[in-house]
C-alpha cells in the first residue's frame, strides 16, 4: 500500500442553500486541520448570480462569505442537475491528484416541511456514485435526543406534596366543620357534596403543584372519603355499590382534573422558564467590557452563567503550550471522569456538541458545546447536566445560543484587548523615541560647548587677550561637568529602574555631607550665593552617596531656575518626628497647578530645561531614592517667594562630630 | 579680519555656545549679536537686519524651522543668509531645513574651524 502524501487527501463539503452550515463548516474545518488534509467547498447555487432564488439569499451568501474567510476554496453548481455537476467535480478533483476522503452533508434532525419533500441531496448522490464514497453526515442543529416524554413530570419537592396533603386536610376539615354547624347540609351518608369539595382541593393541588401531587391529593382524599364517610366508616370497605360507583367516578374525575390542572401548572412553569432563560441571554451581554483582560471576562462569563442556568458552567480553553488539549481556568477541582475527558477532547477535535443528550455519550453528566466565534473557534462550554429530565428541546436550544453569544462576546473582548494593546505599545514606543531624543541632545549640548570652545582656543587662543581664553576653557570645564553630571543621573535612574542600586544605611553627618556637596558645586554655584544656615550637628541614618546626589541635584535646580545672584539657602532641622534638609531659593516659585508633577521623570517646567544638566531626571531620582530610603522629599513654595524642597528622613540622632563652620 | 563688514546673529538658547561663538566671529572681526530665545531673535533680527544668521533649532519658545522662513522671507534689501546648527542629524530635518530655505546645515557638536568654512561658502556667495 503506498503510502498517501498527506496533502492529496481532500474533503469535501456541501454547503446547501437552504440550511445554515455554520457548524458543518467548523466541524469540517478542525477536521481538517486535525487531519491535515484539504478542504473544498462544493455550493449548490450561486448567490451572487440573479439566477438565484430571493429566499435564502442572504444567508447563503454570508455562509459562502465565512467559508471564504476561512480559506476554503469554493465550487459552484448550478441548483438544477445538481447531483451529475458534483460528480464532475469529483472526477475533476481526482483528475487534480487529490484523493477524495469524504464528502460531507449537513442535516437536520428535525427538517423543515420543504426538506421532507423528495430524498435528500446526499441520499440522491449516494445512489448516483459508481464508486463508493464516505459521506458523513453532520447534524446542524442540536435537538437532544433523548428528551423525555414526560416533560411535565417536573420537580417534584417534599414541599408540594405537603402542601397538596395540606390541601385535603382542610377540605375535610372544612367537611368536619359543616358537619358540626349545619349538619342539615352534609347528611352523614351523602358522599356527593363532599366528593365535591375534595374535586376542590384536587384541582388546586394540580394547578398549583403539578400533576403527581394533584394525583396524589385524588388518591389520598379518595382514601379519607371511604375510610371516613362510607359505610362502615373507620374502614375501607365498600358494600354498596352506589358508594363504590361514586368513589370511583369521583377518582377518575379527579384524575382528569388534574391532567387539566396540572397542564396549566406546566405552562405557567415553563413561561416562566423561558422568559429566564430569555433573560439571560440578553444578561450575557450586559457584563461589562471596558477594561477588561479576556481572563476577566471569561471569568465573569462564568459565574454569571453558572448562576443563570443554576448548574456548573466550565469554560475550557486551549493551553497555550498545546493547543489541541484544553484546560480550564479558574476550576482547578474540576474532576471529569475519563469519559467526560474523551467526550470533551471529541467536542475540541470535531467541533460538534457532545455529551448528554447527543449522539455522543448521551448518558453524560456533562454537556459540551464548541464556543464558535466569527472565524474560529475559541473552545468549549461544559454544562453539567444535573438531570436528564433538564434536557428539552428549548433547553437544548437555549445552551447552543448561550454557546455562541458567549463565543462572540470573549472574541470580542480579544480583539479589542490585542487593540489597546497594541495601542499602548504604540505610545510606549512613541514615549522610548522621545525620551531617547531628549536624552541625545541633552548630552550633545553640553559636548558642543566643549568641543566648540577647545577648537577656539586651540586655532586662535594665543592671539586672545587673556581674560577670554580663561573664559574659553572656563566653559570647556564647566559644560564638561554638566555632562558628567547628566551621566550620572542617567545611569542612576537606569540602576534604579532596574533594581540594581542597593542603597547602604549608615550615619551620615549631615552639615559633611552638604560641605562636600558645596564643594563639589563650586562652578555651577559661583553664579549664586549659598547659604548654610543650620549649624546644629545631626546624623542621619541614609545612604551617603545617593543622598548626597540627591542634595546635588536640588542645589542644581535651584541654579537652573534662579536669576543668577541670587540667594539659595541649605538648612535642616527636626519637625514632627522627623529630620528635614530642605533647600530653599528665591526665585519666582513653582506654577501650583505643576507642584504635584515636578517629581515625574521627565517633567519639565520651563522649556529652558533644555539648556541644563538633569535631562529632567534630577527630581524623579530624588523621589525615587528618599522613598526607598524610607523617607520622602516634597516641595511648596515658600511664602516670602522661592521654592522649598525638603528632604525627610525617618531616622536621625544627634551629631557626634565636631561642629564645622558654616560655609 | 575676514569678516569684518559682517553682522552676524546667532540664535541659541544654549548660553556657553554663544559664548564661544562670540569669542570666535568677534575676533574674526564680525559684529557680533545673540539672542536666547526665537522671539528674542526676530525682534533682533529685524532690528539689526544681520548679513548671516547662526539658527540653533531647539529654541524654547519655537521650533527654529519655524522662525526660518519668517527670516529668510523677510521684505528687505539684503537677503540674510542662515546656517543652521543643531543636534539633530536626520536626513529629514536637514532636506526640511533646505526647503525651507536654510543655506548650510551643520550638526552639534564641532569644530569652530569647520563653522568658519561655512560661513566663508556662504557669505562668498552673496553678490
Amino acid at each position: 500500500m503506498n503510502a498517501l502524501d498527506q496533502q492529496t487527501r481532500l474533503y469535501l463539503v456541501v454547503l446547501e442553500p437552504e440550511k445554515d452550515s455554520t457548524r458543518l463548516l467548523h466541524h469540517v474545518k478542525q477536521k481538517a486541520k486535525m487531519r491535515n488534509t484539504s478542504l473544498q467547498a462544493i455550493a449548490i447555487g450561486d448567490p451572487s448570480l440573479s439566477t438565484f432564488g430571493l429566499r435564502n439569499k442572504e444567508k447563503f451568501q454570508r455562509i459562502l462569505n465565512l467559508t471564504k474567510q476561512m480559506g476554503v476554496t469554493i465550487n459552484f453548481v448550478r441548483g438544477t442537475g445538481a447531483i451529475k455537476q458534483i460528480r464532475r467535480i469529483i472526477a475533476q478533483k481526482e483528475e487534480e491528484g487529490y484523493v477524495i476522503d469524504s464528502i460531507n452533508f449537513g442535516v437536520e434532525r428535525q427538517p423543515s416541511f420543504f426538506q421532507r419533500l423528495g430524498a435528500p441531496l446526499f441520499k440522491r448522490l449516494a445512489s448516483s456514485l459508481d464508486k463508493a464514497y464516505s459521506i458523513q453526515l453532520i447534524y446542524l442543529d442540536s435537538y437532544a435526543i433523548n428528551s423525555q416524554p414526560f416533560q411535565y413530570l417536573l420537580k417534584i419537592n417534599l414541599k408540594d406534596i405537603f402542601y397538596s396533603l395540606l390541601a385535603v386536610l382542610f377540605a375535610t376539615l372544612g367537611i368536619e366543620l359543616l358537619h358540626l354547624f349545619w349538619p342539615e347540609s352534609m347528611p352523614i351518608t351523602q358522599a356527593k357534596n363532599k366528593a365535591i369539595i375534595y374535586m376542590i382541593a384536587c384541582a388546586y393541588s394540580a394547578s398549583r403543584y403539578g400533576l403527581v401531587c394533584g394525583i396524589l391529593a385524588a388518591v389520598t382524599s379518595f382514601l379519607v372519603m371511604g375510610v371516613l364517610y362510607i359505610q362502615p366508616y373507620g374502614g375501607l370497605v365498600l358494600n354498596d355499590v352506589n358508594d363504590a360507583l361514586s368513589l370511583g367516578l369521583f377518582l377518575t374525575a379527579a384524575a382528569i382534573i388534574a391532567l387539566f390542572g396540572s397542564r396549566d401548572h406546566q405552562v405557567k412553569h415553563m413561561l416562566r422558564r423561558r422568559m429566564k432563560r430569555l433573560e439571560s441571554l440578553l444578561q450575557m451581554h450586559h457584563i461589562t467590557i471596558k477594561n477588561q483582560t479576556p481572563k476577566e471576562a471569561i471569568k465573569a462569563l462564568d459565574e454569571n452563567l453558572s448562576h443563570i442556568l443554576e448548574t456548573e458552567v466550565v469554560f475550557f480553553l486551549p493551553s497555550p503550550t498545546n493547543p489541541r488539549k484544553l484546560s480550564t481556568l479558574f476550576n482547578d477541582e474540576l474532576k471529569l471522569s475519563k469519559q467526560d475527558e474523551a467526550t470533551l477532547q471529541t467536542c475540541w477535535d470535531e467541533c460538534k456538541t457532545t455529551g448528554a443528550g447527543t449522539v455522543h455519550h448521551s448518558d453524560a453528566n456533562w454537556r459540551f458545546e464548541p464556543l464558535i466565534a466569527a472565524e474560529h473557534v475559541i473552545g468549549v462550554i461544559g454544562v453539567f447536566i444535573k438531570s436528564p429530565s433538564v434536557l428539552t428541546n428549548s433547553y437544548s436550544k437555549l445552551l447552543s445560543s448561550i454557546a455562541d453569544q458567549a463565543a462572540l462576546i470573549i472574541e470580542r473582548i480579544e480583539l479589542g484587548y490585542i487593540a489597546e494593546e497594541s495601542r499602548v505599545q504604540a505610545e510606549r514606543e512613541k514615549l522610548r523615541s522621545m525620551l531617547l531624543s531628549s536624552v541625545s541632545h541633552d548630552l550633545k549640548t553640553p559636548l558642543a560647548s566643549v568641543i566648540g570652545s577647545l577648537s577656539v582656543f586651540r586655532s586662535m587662543g594665543t592671539k586672545l587677550p587673556e581674560q577670554q581664553q580663561i573664559t574659553l576653557i572656563d566653559t570647556a570645564l564647566q559644560e564638561a561637568q554638566r555632562l558628567d553630571s547628566f551621566i550620572t543621573n542617567i545611569l542612576d535612574m537606569t540602576r534604579l529602574e532596574s533594581g540594581q542600586v542597593e542603597l547602604k544605611e549608615e550615619w551620615v553627618d549631615v552639615a559633611r555631607m552638604t560641605q562636600d556637596v558645596a564643594k563639589r558645586l563650586k562652578n555651577r554655584l559661583a553664579s549664586h550665593k549659598l547659604m548654610v544656615v543650620s549649624n546644629e550637628s545631626f546624623d542621619i541614618l541614609a545612604d551617603d552617596i545617593m543622598t548626597a546626589q540627591v542634595l546635588q541635584n536640588l542645589l542644581d535646580n535651584a541654579v537652573k531656575y534662579t536669576k543668577a545672584g541670587t540667594q539659595i539657602d541649605v538648612g535642616w532641622h527636626v519637625q514632627d518626628g522627623k529630620f528635614e534638609l530642605f533647600v530653599r531659593d528665591h526665585g519666582e516659585g513653582i506654577r501650583e497647578d505643576k507642584l504635584d508633577k515636578i517629581f515625574d521623570k521627565y517633567e519639565r517646567i520651563h522649556k529652558q530645561d533644555n539648556q541644563v544638566a538633569g535631562t529632567g531626571l534630577g527630581l524623579s531620582i530624588a523621589k525615587t531614592v528618599m522613598l526607598a530610603q524610607g523617607g520622602d522629599i516634597t516641595v511648596h513654595n515658600h511664602p516670602q517667594g522661592g521654592a522649598i524642597f525638603t528632604m525627610k528622613f525617618n531616622q536621625w540622632r544627634a551629631g557626634t562630630s565636631s561642629k564645622e563652620e558654616a560655609a | 579680519m575676514p569678516l569684518k563688514n559682517n553682522t552676524i546673529l546667532a540664535i541659541d538658547d544654549t548660553a556657553s555656545i554663544r559664548t564661544f561663538l562670540k569669542i570666535s566671529l568677534e575676533a574674526y572681526g564680525a559684529k557680533f549679536i545673540e539672542a536666547a530665545s526665537a522671539s528674542e531673535g526676530l525682534e533682533l533680527f529685524k532690528e539689526s537686519l544681520p548679513d548671516l544668521v547662526v539658527l540653533d533649532l531647539g529654541l524654547p519658545d519655537r521650533d527654529g524651522l519655524d522662525i526660518l522662513p519668517e527670516i529668510k522671507q523677510y521684505n528687505g534689501e539684503k537677503k540674510p543668509r542662515v546656517i543652521i546648527l543643531s543636534v539633530r542629524k536626520e536626513q529629514q530635518t536637514k532636506q526640511r531645513a533646505k526647503e525651507l530655505g536654510a543655506d548650510a546645515y551643520l550638526t552639534k557638536p564641532f569644530m569652530v574651524e569647520d563653522l568658519m568654512e561655512l560661513i566663508h561658502d556662504t557669505l562668498g556667495e552673496s553678490s
